[in-house]
């Protein structure tokens, strides 16, 4: 029952309007109308009230009461209102358990209806009124269902009453039956008794579009499409773009039937050859699109596109070109015909690119031209996308080329949109494809960067990419400018993306690049970037990095720092050993600042802890070493002995050892402690490789003993000297020099004299130009000093009896002695020469008045006496006379410059050997006679 | 009393000064036999006052009959007031010389010489000093000044006579010396006539 109800709804909708009857039984209907006003109260009565009232009349009135016929359609009317709000209450109780006997009293109220309505008619069949019954009934039936019984009753209205107020209607509703049982000629009359009706016009346009369909149902397409055209007429649209929704709806409905007519007439001369004739109707650029829309739906693409091409052609100062164009392009995107599309597209741009004549000229709407704008934007992007796909599909140079036509385009017109639609990305994407690396970063660039804020992450990390394979390509200068850039990048992405996963090795790259090219400041901010949950190599690698950056900054204590971070990494041995000896060193590097500073102890500080740090790395013995050394220049000799025994015991094989030994002896030395110092001299001289170490450690151990007074050990290396190094001749000589000082010192004459025999003999062997002035003083004075034994022994031998043996004997030591003293003179040492010739002479002369006042035989009288000393005389004279001699070259030195005591004693002498000459005096003034 | 002195020695003082004062380096060939005489030349100074001169006069007479004592007593006195005259200066050297004071002597000469660097007497003594010191070059020099300043001093020619003769055994010079000696002195001795024969005959034994 309640679809029946739905099936009607539009028919009472239509019959909204009804006639109320008004009769004499108004008093049993005193309900019915609002509009009754009373003076006299009445009581209002219910519906059940009247009608039975009206029912009860019924009973007991006759055929020819005039009130009868009123009476029975007055309840007809009354029933059917009933049925109507039984339907109703049905329709608004939902589950309702009484649905079922509601249909049934529903059912019996229309039979009520009808059976009322019928009896008027059959019993009053010539009452005026009888259109309106016929209208009822056929209503009735219609709700009850029966259509044909409804339609009978309004074919009988329509023949028996064509004067009736509901003629027109029920014409339209014969008319829409005519149509629905495909009786399109009876329709179309039908419409036509519509249309025709001067007094309605809610039917009008109905009617006239719905006869349009009936004609185009008989394929009269023209009278077709004119009543479609009087139907948009009639209704009086708005322009398109202010239509509401529902009115929007009927614009569409409307031109989809005029599009479907033109479309069967087929081609589109038709649609001109049509609107040519009407060239004031507003709408024809609806009627193309319609009719264009139709093919397309029909998938006839290509008429649907040359219908709006035709559209172009014939009305080209219309406004709706650019509309057509653009329509135009959306068919051929949507049918995927690519080549007419961006046919159409290229066209599209040369007409309505920014810099084209159609701007210059233009009087279109704002929203029309905002819409090409957009349009076109949109189209640049489709073929910048469409070719730079072809283009990474199959590397076609011809395909590169559209591609970065229509991205300039693209810069050229909407630079502003450029970030927003990706493009500088997507275009340095398309330079880079085609290995135009150092184009494409300028565009990665700008998408990736505001000033130095980072705004796309995709495009930065291109930057980072495509600089690395810049450094790599290019010549030393744009290696560096490219090398900064991918630093800058890669730190701006460390920063903005710490926890990408590629940022951990983007970092690191740059920190290395930042690194070998010397930024150090810049490769330590980015490997404080790397996150703690980066790879442990990763960040093993990146602490390397930093230390080796903290490092070459002279930062030295923050690399020290990063160094101990890494010994606690797990890392092959030899890596460990790497890492540790870089520790030492800068440690060693604080050391040497603070010593380059001033700072002695606490650069100390840092040499000595190297040793707990790092005791195996290679620098740890250097810094000790040193800290040695500044122990010694400040004279902290316990100091340093302390670490000289530490640098011992830690590095007995140092390479530096020997002067670690050195310096050992020295500290002892200097704190006192001589032997010990001479011992460790010693020492090195027995384990050192290097003859001249060696040689100096023996000398210098001697000359300790022998300050110290330590004569044996002194002795004993000299001696040891002498045995190990004749040469260089001069030290040997000074060495045996010493030997004969120290045995003269120790009371051994006869040792000293070896050792001034072994002085004199290697003298004789050693070549003149080895020898040395020292070397020929020491080896004079030896002689001297035999010499002077010799006259010592001279001396001895007093000539007494028996005198010929003590003269030989005196001759004897006489002759050694000159001739040492000879020797001895031979040497060019000035001192030792005159003194060497004052001793001759006075040999000579000793031994001349030793003759004189030698002891005189026994036994000779004086006459023989005195032959003898005249003998004597003759004997002495010769030595006398070269004792003068001797005396006088010594003298001979003066005019050289020489005036010495040997000299001055040699003048003493001759003054008294030959006072003629050499007694002689000055000769002084008694007084000067001078005032100034 | 040294005022009593000075009225004393009054005309002794004006003699002095009339023959004392010489702009000329001193021409005295042989020692006066009295300080004072007519024979020996005087400069004339005028800073020397009469009686510094007279007192001057009495210390040279007491050098020349070798009391020296006395003439080291007035010739300090003397320098004392008057500390730039070089004549003074020169004959304390003298006196020490004389005593065997060799190093007063030098220090007192070396005084000298700075106040008159040009006073062949000084330079003679300096000479003398100097071989004492075993400094025999530096004497040669002093008494070869000596002799540049006023060749016709006897005892610097005789000096350095006895220098070449002795230190340099360079008889030729010797020789030519030991004769301006004696020449200039004409009474210059026998027994520096007898040696200067000497070492002509041991030159010509020499060839």
């Amino acid at each position: 029952m309640r679809r029946i109800s739905l099936i009607f709804s539009f028919f009472l909708i239509l019959t909204g309007c009804k006639t109320v009857q008004k009769n004499t039984l108004r008093e049993m209907d005193i309900s019915s109308s609002e509009n009754n006003i009373s003076t006299v109260f009445v009581k209002p009565k219910t519906d059940e009230e009247i009608r039975n009232a009206y029912a009860e009349y019924l009973k007991h009135t006759a055929k020819d009461d005039n009130s009868r016929m009123a009476a029975i359609n007055r309840l007809a009317e009354l029933e059917f209102e009933l049925s109507n709000r039984i339907q109703q209450e049905n329709e608004s109780s939902e589950n309702n358990p009484d649905g079922e006997l509601d249909d049934h009293l529903y059912d019996a109220r229309l039979n009520k209806t009808i059976e009322l309505l019928e009896t008027s008619l059959r019993d009053y069949p010539n009452s005026p009124n009888n259109d309106k019954i016929l209208y009822q009934l056929s209503k009735t039936f219609a709700q009850q269902g029966a259509h044909n019984k409804s339609i009978l009753s309004l074919s009988s209205l329509v023949k028996k009453f064509p004067k009736s107020n509901f003629y027109t209607e029920s014409q339209f509703r014969l008319a829409e039956e005519y149509f629905s049982k495909q009786d399109y000629i009876g329709a179309e009359d039908a419409y036509t008794e519509v249309i025709i009706d001067p007094k309605t016009n809610v039917f009008y346009e109905k009617a006239v579009f719905k006869r349009g369909w009936a004609r185009f149902k008989q394929e009269l397409y023209i009278a077709a499409i004119d009543d479609f055209m009087e139907a948009i007429e009639y209704h009086q649209f708005d322009d398109a773009g202010n239509l509401d929704k529902p009115e929007q709806v009927q614009f569409d409905e409307y031109f989809r039937a005029i599009g479907l007519a033109f479309s069967y007439l087929g081609g589109t001369d038709p649609i001109f050859d049509y609107f040519n004739n009407r060239p004031d109707f507003k709408y024809i650029f609806q009627a193309y699109t319609t009719v264009s829309r139709i093919y397309l739906q029909q998938e006839r693409f290509s008429d649907s596109a040359d219908t709006l091409e035709q559209f172009t052609k014939h009305y080209p100062v219309s406004e709706h070109i650019p509309q057509a164009h653009l329509t135009i392009i959306t068919i051929w995107k949507d049918s995927g015909f690519t080549n007419q599309l961006f046919k159409a597209i290229n066209s599209f741009y040369s007409h309505y690119n920014p810099g084209s004549e159609f701007w210059k000229i233009n009087n279109t709407p704002t929203n029309i031209q905002e819409k090409i704008d957009q349009s076109l934007k949109e189209y640049v992007l489709l073929m910048s996308s469409h070719f730079h796909n072809q283009y990474q599909n199959n590397h076609s140079p011809d395909d590169f080329k559209k591609a970065d036509k229509w991205y300039k385009r693209y810069l050229e017109h909407y630079a502003n949109y450029a970030r927003q639609d990706n493009i500088y990305f997507l275009y340095g994407e398309l330079l880079s494809e085609n290995k135009l690396d150092s184009k494409a970063i300028g565009y990665y660039e700008l998408a990736a960067y505001d000033n130095e804020l980072l705004i796309n992450k995709k495009a930065s990390y291109a930057t980072i990419i495509v600089t690395d394979r810049l450094i790599n390509q290019n010549h030393k200068e744009l290696k560096q400018f490219w090398m900064n850039k991918h630093i800058d990048y890669a730190l701006l992405f460390g920063q903005m993306y710490p926890k990408d996963k590629e940022s951990a090795n983007i970092i690191l790259h740059a920190a290395e690049l930042s690194y070998s090219s010397s930024q150090f400041e810049k490769a330590i901010d980015l490997t404080e970037l790397i996150p703690d949950n980066a790879m442990p190599a990763t960040i093993y690698n990146a602490n390397t990095i930093k230390a080796e950056s903290f490092f070459n900054l002279g930062r030295y204590a923050e690399a020290e720092s990063i160094y101990t971070t890494m010994l606690q990494f797990d890392t092959k041995r030899k890596d460990r050993e790497i890492t540790t000896d870089k520790l030492a060193l800068a440690i060693y590097k604080q050391g040497e600042q603070e010593s380059n500073n001033g700072n002695g102890n606490a650069a100390v500080r840092h040499f000595i802890r190297l040793t707990a740090v790092a005791p195996g790395s290679a620098i740890a013995a250097t810094g000790l070493y040193d800290a040695i050394a500044y122990y010694m220049s400040k004279q902290e000799y316990e100091n340093a002995i302390i670490n000289i025994k530490k640098f011992q015991q830690l590095y007995p094989d140092h390479e530096l050892g020997t002067d670690i030994v050195k310096k050992l002896s020295v500290a002892y030395l200097n704190s006192n402690q001589g032997i010990k110092a001479a011992r460790e001299f010693e020492r090195i001289s027995t384990f050192e490789n290097d003859r001249e170490i060696k040689m100096a450690a023996l000398w210098q151990a001697a000359e300790l003993y022998e300050s110290k007074k330590d004569f044996r050990s002194a002795i004993r290396s000299y001696k040891e000297y002498v045995k190990e190094y004749k040469t260089p001749y001069p030290q040997y000589a000074e060495a045996m020099s010493r030997l004969v000082i120290l045995y003269s010192s120790d009371n051994n004459p006869r040792n000293a004299n070896y050792w001034r025999n072994q002085l004199i003999k290697s003298d004789k062997n050693t070549a003149r130009k080895n020898k040395t002035d020292r070397s020929k003083f020491l080896v004079s004075k030896a002689t001297l000093y035999l010499a002077e034994q010799s006259y010592s022994q001279f001396k001895k031998h007093d000539l007494i009896r028996p005198l010929k043996t003590n003269l030989l004997k005196k001759k004897k030591a006489m002759k050694k002695a000159v001739r040492l003293f000879g020797q001895a003179s031979t040497y060019g040492i000035q001192e030792i020469t005159t003194q060497s010739t004052y001793s001759i002479a006075s040999i000579y002369y000793e031994f001349s008045d030793a003759l004189l006042n030698s002891e005189r035989p026994v036994k000779l009288n004086d006459d023989e006496l005195e032959q003898y000393e005249i003998l004597l005389e003759d004997q002495a004279f010769p030595f006398e006379e070269k004792a003068i001699e001797f005396y006088e070259t010594n003298l001979s030195h003066i005019k050289d410059g020489i005036f010495n005591e040997w000299i001055r004693k040699s003048l003493a002498q001759l003054k008294i050997l030959f006072p003629a000459r050499y007694k002689r005096k000055t000769k002084v003034d008694p007084y000067i006679n001078v005032i100034f | 009393m040294k005022l009593q002195n000075r009225i004393k020695l009054i005309p002794v003082a004006l003699v002095f000064f009339m023959t004392g004062c010489s702009t000329k380096p001193n021409p005295v060939t042989a020692p006066s036999p009295s300080p004072g005489s007519e024979t020996s030349e005087s400069r004339i100074i005028n800073e020397f006052d009469d009686i510094d001169r007279v007192y001057y006069k009495k210390a040279l007479t007491a050098l020349y009959d070798d009391d020296l004592d006395k003439a080291e007593t007035i010739l300090i006195q003397l320098i004392d007031s008057n500390p730039d005259f070089a004549g003074p200066q020169a004959n304390l050297a003298l006196v020490y010389y004389k005593k065997g004071a060799y190093k007063k002597a030098k220090n007192e000469i070396k005084k000298t010489l700075e106040l008159n660097p040009d006073l062949p007497e000084a330079l003679n003594l300096s000479g003398m000093l100097e071989i004492e010191d075993g400094n025999i070059q530096q004497a040669r020099e002093l008494y070869l000044k000596a002799l540049v300043l006023n060749d016709e001093y006897a005892n610097a020619h005789h000096n350095i006579a006895l220098l070449y003769d002795i230190y340099f055994q360079d008889i030729e010079k010797a020789i030519y010396h030991y004769q301006r000696y004696l020449e200039l002195t004409k009474t210059g001795g026998r027994e520096t006539q007898d040696w200067l024969e000497h070492l002509k005959a041991s030159l010509k034994a020499k060839g």
